[in-house]
C-alpha cells in the first residue's frame, strides 16, 4: 500500500474547508434544509392541505405567514415545500454516484472494449437534454417518489462515470497501483482498495452538483406542471401559483423561490468549499 | 487521406453512433421499459377502460404487434429519416405539427447559444484582469448567485422587472407561430436574456478558472516580466487557453440551454418545441415525445460536433495529439 | 302535445329556451326581440366615439373544438366569442332570452317540424358582396356535418326566396332559433366547392379578419359596410392569454381587455386601473363519474356521498368571494334561473360516512383520478378544495391537470362514449337543454346512467317541454331535479360567474353568462 496515499489528510482538508465562512454558511443551510426535509411533518404547525380562511390573509398570531389563495396554511407549506425534491435528489444522487462510480472505475482501469460501451452509452444519455430525458421517464416511470428517485439516478449516473473515469486513468498510471498491479492483486481488490479512496472528495463534489442539479429539474418538473402536483406543496408550483397575485402579495413569489435558492446555494458554497479542500475544479453542472 | 479530414470523419462516423444509440435509448425508455407505447401511453390505472381486444386492436393498428427488433427498425429507420409518424391520439402527422415550433425554438436557442459564450468571455477577460478585484469579487458572486437560481424564477423575475415595471420588453409575446424569423426574434429578446442566465453563470466559472490558471503559468509570467501589457496577456495568450475547456463542454452546454428553453419558454408563453413537449408528456403523446427528444439529442450532438472541429482549428495540441 | 319522439329530442345537446312560454310556441315571431334593438339600447344615452384598438386577452379560448392543430380551418378559431367577425341568424341575448339577428322573422308551421325564415337584407359581406338564402344555405349544410346540434335539427333546407329559407327539421322543435344563435352556426360565404367554405375567414361581422393563428391569436379591422350600428373600434385584436400572461399584458399595457378572467385576480385587475363585469352566470364544471367499469362510484351510495362531502359553499366563498352564491344541484341547470330546484341538504359530512359505510366503505374509498385542464384560470384551486372536503368524508379523489389543448381527444381517446372521469364544461343555456344532458340518451355527461330511474327521468324531462301551462313545466323540471339528486348521475359545483376586465376607457365591454354570446359592434374607446 503506498503510503502517500490521500485519506490520512481528509480530516484535516475538510476542517480547514469548513473554516472557511462561505463554507459554513453552505454546510448551515444544507443541514437546514435536509432537517426540515425530514421533520417538517411534524414541526409544521399545521396539516399542508387543510383549509383554515376563505383565501389569502395576512401573517397572524395563528397562521406566521398567512394562508395562501386557498387558506391554507402558508408557513405549513412552506416548509414542506423542498420535501419531496431535496429527499428524491438525495437518494438518486446517492445512487447515481455509487452505481456511476463503479463504472467509472471499470471503464477507466479497464479501458478497451469495456470503457468503449460504457462511455458511448454515457454519451448517448448526456446527449438528451436532463429535462427532456426526465420528462420521458416520468412518461415511463411515473412521478411517484421511488419513480422519481429512480429517474434523478438515472439521468445523473453518465456525468458521475465520465468524472470518475477519467480521475480513474490518472491514478491508474500512478505508481502505487502499479505496484499493487505487480503484487498480483486481484482486479477489485486494486479498484475498491487501492483507486476508489482517493476519489472521496471528488465524489462528495459529484454527489452535492448532481444534487443541485435535481433538485433545480424537480422544481421545474413541477413548475412546469410534470412533476408533484396539488396539494402536495412544491416551491416550484408555488413560485408558479404566486405570479397570479405577485403585485399585491409579492412574498408567496419571494419566499419559496428564497427557500429553494438558498437550498441551491449552500449546496453551491458548500460544493466550492469541499472542491477547493481536495484540490477539484469546481464546475458545476446544471 | 489528410489526418486532419480522417480524424473529422472518425468525429462524424462517433456522432452517428451516438445518435443510433441515442434512438436506441428513447425506444428503450418509452416502448421497452413501460412494455411498448402504448403502455407508456395508457399509465396502470387506466387499463380499466381497455378491453383485451381494444388494446390488440390498437398494437395492430400502431405496429406494436411486431417483434421488439422489428419495432426498434421501424422507430430507428423513422427517426433517422425524420419520418415520426402520427400521434396517438388524433393520427395526425407529428412533424407538420411541431415544425414551427421547432423553428422558433431554434432561432431562440441558437441565439442564446452564440451570446452566452460572448457574455461570459467579457466578464471573464473583465474579472481576469485584476483576479481578486472589485469587478472580479462582484462577477463571481453575481455567477454564485445567478447559477444558484431557478430558471422559472428568474424568468418571472425578468418579466415582472423588464416587462411590467420598466416596459422594455413586451410582457404578451404577440406573435403568430408562423410568423417571420425577424419577428420572432424581436420577441424572443426577453426570454433570452433570461435564458442566458444560468448558462452565462456556468461558462464564466469555467472560464475565470481557466484564465487564472493561465495567467499564473511560468509563460505568461515570463511575458509579463517582458512588459507585455495586462490586456494583451489576457486577451491574446490566456483567453484561447481558456476557452478550450468551455468549448470541451459545449455538448454538456448545449444540453443545458435546451432544458432551460423548455422551462423559459412556458414561463414565457414563447410558441416552440418545449411547450410543445410539455404538452405531449401530459398527453402520454409517445410518439411527439420520441420526435422531440432525438431533435434535441441531435442538436446537442451536431454541435458538440462542430466545437470538436473548432477545437481542431484552435488548440494546436489537440492537432498534434490526433494528428499523428 | 306530442311533437317530439323521445329519443330525436333528448339527443340534442345544446341551445334552447330559458323563458320558451306558450307566447314564443305559438307565434315565435311576435315574442322575439331584435338585436338591433338591444344594440341601440346598450348605446341609449351614450355619446360613442369612433377610433382605437380593442386588444382583448381571452383565457378561455375554443377548447371544444379539441385542438389547436385542428384549427386550420380559419372559422375553427381561438375564441368562442365568434360575433366579432360574423352574425348567426339569431342570438341569444344576456338574460337568455333568443333574438334576431340576421333573421328578420322565424316563423313555425302548426307541427312545428317547418320553420320559415326571413333573412335581412341588405347584408353585405366583408368582400362586397351581399349576403344571401344561399350562403345561408350553404353554411347550415356546412354546420350541419361538422356539428351534431344542427344535424340533429335540421333535415334539409329550402330556398323560398333571395332572402328566405324553409327549414325542414328531423323533427318538431319549438326551440330552434337557439340552435341557430349557437357560436359554432354563424353565416359564412357562400364557395363553389362546398368543402373550402369558410377558409376565406369572411363573414358578415363588425370586423373582417386580417390574421389569425388559431393557436394564439388573431387581427381583425373594421368593416365599413357593417349592417347594424357600429362599429367604433378601428381594430380588433384577440390573443390567447393563458396563466398570468392576462394580467401581465393588462398590466402592461399590451391588453384593454380581458374576457373571463381570474376571479382570484379582480383584485390585481383594479389595481392595474381594470374596471370588472360580471355576468349574472357563466360556464360551470361537472364532474363526470363512468359507469360502465368497475369503480366505487357506480354504488349509488357513494355517489350521494361524495355530493354530500363536497363543501360547494367553501368553493364560492373561497375562489369566488361570493359567499351568497347559489352551488350546484348535480343537474346542468343554473343556480340563477326560476326552474332550479336546490338540494336540501347543502353538506353533511356525517350522512355521507353512513352512506359509505352502508355501501361497504366504512374504512374509506379511494375513488380513481379526474382530470381536468385549466380551462377557467381558477380551476387549479377549485379541486383541492373538492379533494379536502370529500376526505373529511373518507373519499380520496385526485384532480390531475392536463393541458386544455388537446383536452377532449385526451378525454375522449379510451372508454368511449363516456370517456375518462373528468370534469365536463357547462354553459347556461335553456332548462329542457340543460336537463337532456343528463339523460342517458347523451352517454358521456350522466357517465353512463341507466334504470328504471332514469327512464322515468327522460320521460319527465319530455313531458315538461311539452306542457304547455308554465307553471306545470317548472314542476316537471323540478320533479325532474329531483331524481337527478336521488341518483347523482352526475356532480354539478356551481356558482361561478363570467367577468370581463377592461381599462375604464373602453365601453361597454361586458361579460355575457353564455360567454360565447358577447357583442364588439357596441365597444367604444372614450379616447
Amino acid at each position: 500500500m503506498a503510503v502517500e496515499a490521500l485519506p490520512a489528510r481528509v480530516p484535516s482538508r475538510l476542517r480547514e474547508a469548513l473554516i472557511s465562512p462561505l463554507t459554513a454558511i453552505g454546510v448551515t443551510l444544507v443541514a437546514i434544509h435536509l432537517v426540515l426535509a425530514l421533520f417538517s411533518p411534524w414541526i409544521a404547525p399545521y396539516s399542508v392541505s387543510a383549509i383554515f380562511t376563505d383565501g389569502l390573509t395576512p401573517p397572524s398570531a395563528e397562521h406566521w405567514l398567512g394562508t395562501d389563495q386557498i387558506g391554507r396554511d402558508y408557513l405549513s407549506r412552506l416548509m414542506s415545500g423542498g420535501r419531496v425534491a431535496l429527499l428524491v435528489s438525495a437518494v438518486g444522487a446517492a445512487v447515481a454516484v455509487l452505481v456511476g462510480t463503479l463504472l467509472g472505475l471499470m471503464a477507466g482501469y479497464l479501458g478497451g472494449l469495456i470503457d468503449d460501451a460504457i462511455m458511448r452509452v454515457t454519451d448517448a444519455v448526456m446527449a438528451v437534454p436532463e429535462l427532456v430525458l426526465i420528462a420521458i421517464l416520468v412518461l415511463t416511470f411515473g412521478k411517484d417518489i421511488a419513480a422519481l428517485s429512480v429517474i434523478v439516478a438515472i439521468v445523473y449516473t453518465p456525468g458521475v462515470v465520465r468524472v470518475v473515469r477519467a480521475k480513474t486513468a490518472s491514478l491508474a498510471a500512478l505508481d502505487y497501483v502499479r505496484a499493487a498491479e505487480l503484487r498480483g492483486e486481484p482486479i477489485p481488490r486494486i479498484l475498491l482498495m487501492e483507486i476508489a479512496p482517493n476519489l472521496g472528495g471528488l465524489l462528495a463534489v459529484e454527489l452535492a452538483i448532481r444534487m443541485s442539479s435535481a433538485i433545480l429539474k424537480i422544481s421545474a418538473l413541477s413548475f412546469l406542471g410534470l412533476g408533484i402536483s396539488q396539494p402536495t406543496p412544491d416551491w416550484g408550483l408555488m413560485v408558479q401559483e404566486a405570479m397570479s397575485v405577485v403585485f399585491t402579495d409579492p412574498w408567496f413569489l419571494i419566499l419559496p423561490a428564497a427557500a429553494l435558492s438558498s437550498l441551491i446555494i449552500g449546496i453551491n458554497f458548500a460544493v466550492d468549499g469541499l472542491a477547493r479542500a481536495y484540490g477539484i475544479s469546481a464546475k458545476g453542472t446544471r | 487521406m489528410h489526418p486532419i479530414l480522417a480524424l473529422i470523419l472518425r468525429r462524424l462516423a462517433l456522432s452517428g453512433l451516438i445518435l443510433t444509440m441515442v434512438s436506441a435509448l428513447v425506444f428503450a425508455g418509452t416502448e421497452v421499459l413501460p412494455g411498448d407505447a402504448l403502455d407508456a401511453t395508457i399509465p396502470a390505472d387506466e387499463l380499466i377502460f381497455y378491453t383485451e381486444d381494444d388494446l390488440a386492436q390498437m398494437r395492430a393498428e400502431l405496429g406494436l404487434d411486431k417483434p421488439p427488433v422489428e419495432r426498434f427498425v421501424d422507430v430507428f429507420t423513422g427517426l433517422i429519416t425524420l419520418d415520426f409518424g402520427v400521434t396517438l391520439l388524433t393520427r395526425d402527422p407529428v412533424l407538420p405539427g411541431i415544425w414551427h415550433a421547432l423553428l422558433n425554438s431554434l432561432l431562440m436557442a441558437g441565439l442564446a447559444v452564440v451570446i452566452t459564450p460572448l457574455i461570459a468571455i467579457s466578464l471573464g477577460v473583465a474579472a481576469a484582469l485584476r483576479p481578486g478585484g472589485r469587478v472580479d469579487g462582484l462577477v463571481s458572486g453575481g455567477t454564485l448567485f445567478a447559477y444558484s437560481m431557478p430558471d422559472f424564477v428568474v424568468g418571472n423575475v425578468f418579466i415582472i422587472v423588464f416587462a411590467l415595471q420598466l416596459g422594455w420588453a413586451p410582457a404578451v409575446l404577440m406573435i403568430a407561430e408562423s410568423a417571420p424569423a425577424w419577428q420572432v426574434l424581436a420577441a424572443a429578446i426577453l426570454p433570452v436574456a433570461a435564458l442566458t442566465v444560468s448558462g452565462v453563470a456556468y461558462q464564466f466559472r469555467l472560464l475565470r478558472e481557466g484564465m487564472v490558471d493561465a495567467l499564473g503559468s511560468e509563460f505568461i509570467e515570463r511575458a509579463r516580466l517582458a512588459g507585455v501589457p495586462e490586456w494583451q496577456l489576457v486577451v491574446r495568450h490566456a483567453l484561447p487557453v481558456a476557452v478550450i475547456p468551455m468549448l470541451n463542454g459545449t455538448a454538456q452546454f448545449v444540453a443545458a440551454i435546451l432544458s432551460s428553453v423548455v422551462v423559459i419558454e412556458a414561463v414565457f408563453k414563447f410558441p416552440g418545441i418545449g411547450v410543445e413537449l410539455i404538452r405531449a408528456v401530459s398527453q402520454r403523446e409517445v410518439p411527439t415525445v420520441q420526435a422531440i427528444t432525438f431533435l434535441a439529442a441531435s442538436a446537442v450532438i451536431l454541435s458538440n460536433l462542430l466545437a470538436d472541429i473548432a477545437l481542431l482549428a484552435l488548440d494546436p495540441r489537440v492537432r498534434r495529439r490526433y494528428g499523428r | 302535445m306530442p311533437f317530439l319522439t323521445r329519443r330525436q329530442l333528448l339527443t340534442q345537446v345544446s341551445a334552447g329556451a330559458t323563458v320558451l312560454t306558450l307566447g314564443h310556441l305559438l307565434d315565435p315571431t311576435k315574442a322575439l326581440a331584435t338585436t338591433a334593438d338591444a344594440v341601440e339600447g346598450m348605446l341609449a344615452g351614450q355619446e360613442p366615439k369612433e377610433g382605437g384598438t380593442l386588444t382583448y386577452g381571452q383565457t378561455y379560448p375554443n377548447w371544444a373544438l379539441g385542438q389547436s392543430s385542428r384549427g386550420e380551418h380559419p372559422y375553427f378559431w381561438l375564441d368562442l366569442l365568434t360575433r366579432s367577425v360574423w352574425n348567426g341568424l339569431t342570438w341569444v341575448d344576456e338574460d337568455l332570452n333568443v333574438q334576431l339577428e340576421l333573421a328578420t322573422a322565424l316563423t313555425p308551421s302548426d307541427d312545428l317540424t317547418v320553420w320559415d325564415c326571413d333573412i335581412r337584407e341588405g347584408v353585405m359581406f366583408h368582400d362586397g358582396t351581399e349576403m344571401t338564402a344561399d350562403d345561408v344555405i350553404a353554411s347550415l349544410n356546412f354546420h350541419k356535418d361538422a356539428i351534431g346540434l344542427i344535424r340533429q335539427n335540421i333535415d334539409r333546407m329550402e330556398k323560398l326566396g333571395p332572402h328566405s329559407v324553409r327549414f325542414h327539421l328531423v323533427s318538431a322543435n319549438a326551440e330552434f332559433p337557439y340552435a341557430l344563435a349557437e357560436y359554432r352556426a354563424m353565416i359564412l360565404k357562400a364557395h363553389e366547392n362546398a368543402d373550402e367554405i369558410g377558409f376565406d375567414g369572411i363573414g358578415t361581422g363588425p370586423f373582417r379578419l386580417i390574421e389569425i393563428d388559431n393557436a394564439r391569436q388573431f387581427r381583425a379591422e373594421r368593416f365599413e359596410d357593417y349592417f347594424g350600428a357600429g362599429p367604433y373600434l378601428d381594430g380588433l385584436v384577440g390573443v390567447q392569454t393563458m396563466g398570468n400572461t392576462a394580467i401581465n399584458g393588462f398590466r402592461a399595457g399590451q391588453l384593454n381587455a380581458v374576457w373571463n378572467i381570474d376571479p382570484g385576480q379582480i383584485g390585481q385587475y383594479e389595481e392595474a386601473g381594470g374596471d370588472v363585469h360580471a355576468s349574472p352566470a357563466g360556464d360551470q364544471f361537472w364532474l363526470v363519474m363512468p359507469k360502465n367499469v368497475s369503480f366505487p362510484w357506480n354504488d349509488v351510495r357513494v355517489r350521494k356521498a361524495m355530493s354530500l362531502a363536497i363543501d360547494r359553499p367553501a368553493i364560492n366563498r373561497i375562489v369566488y368571494n361570493d359567499p351568497e352564491g347559489w352551488t350546484g344541484n348535480d343537474s346542468h341547470m343554473t343556480g340563477v334561473t326560476k326552474e332550479f330546484l336546490p338540494r336540501e341538504t347543502e353538506r353533511d359530512i356525517a350522512q355521507a360516512k353512513a352512506l359509505l359505510a352502508e355501501a361497504g366503505y366504512g374504512e374509506g374509498v379511494t375513488l380513481p383520478a379526474m382530470v381536468f385542464c385549466p380551462s377557467f384560470p381558477e380551476e387549479p384551486r377549485i379541486y383541492p378544495i373538492v379533494s379536502e372536503s370529500l376526505a373529511e368524508a373518507g373519499i380520496q379523489l385526485e384532480f390531475q391537470e392536463r393541458p386544455c389543448d388537446g383536452f377532449n381527444p385526451f378525454v375522449n381517446a379510451v372508454n368511449q362514449p363516456i370517456g375518462r372521469p373528468r370534469r365536463n364544461l357547462v354553459g347556461p343555456r335553456n332548462p329542457f337543454i340543460n336537463l337532456s344532458r343528463a339523460s342517458s340518451q347523451n352517454a358521456a355527461e350522466p357517465g353512463g346512467w341507466s334504470g328504471p330511474e332514469s327512464e322515468k327521468y327522460d320521460a319527465l324531462v319530455l313531458e315538461a317541454v311539452g306542457t304547455p301551462d308554465p307553471d306545470k313545466r317548472v314542476e316537471l323540471y323540478q320533479e325532474a331535479q329531483r331524481i337527478l339528486q336521488e341518483n347523482v348521475p352526475g356532480i354539478m359545483l356551481g356558482g361561478r360567474r363570467n367577468m370581463v376586465a377592461h381599462k375604464p376607457e373602453v365601453k361597454n365591454a361586458r361579460s355575457h353568462s353564455q360567454n360565447w354570446s358577447s357583442r364588439f359592434e357596441y365597444i367604444w374607446i372614450d379616447s
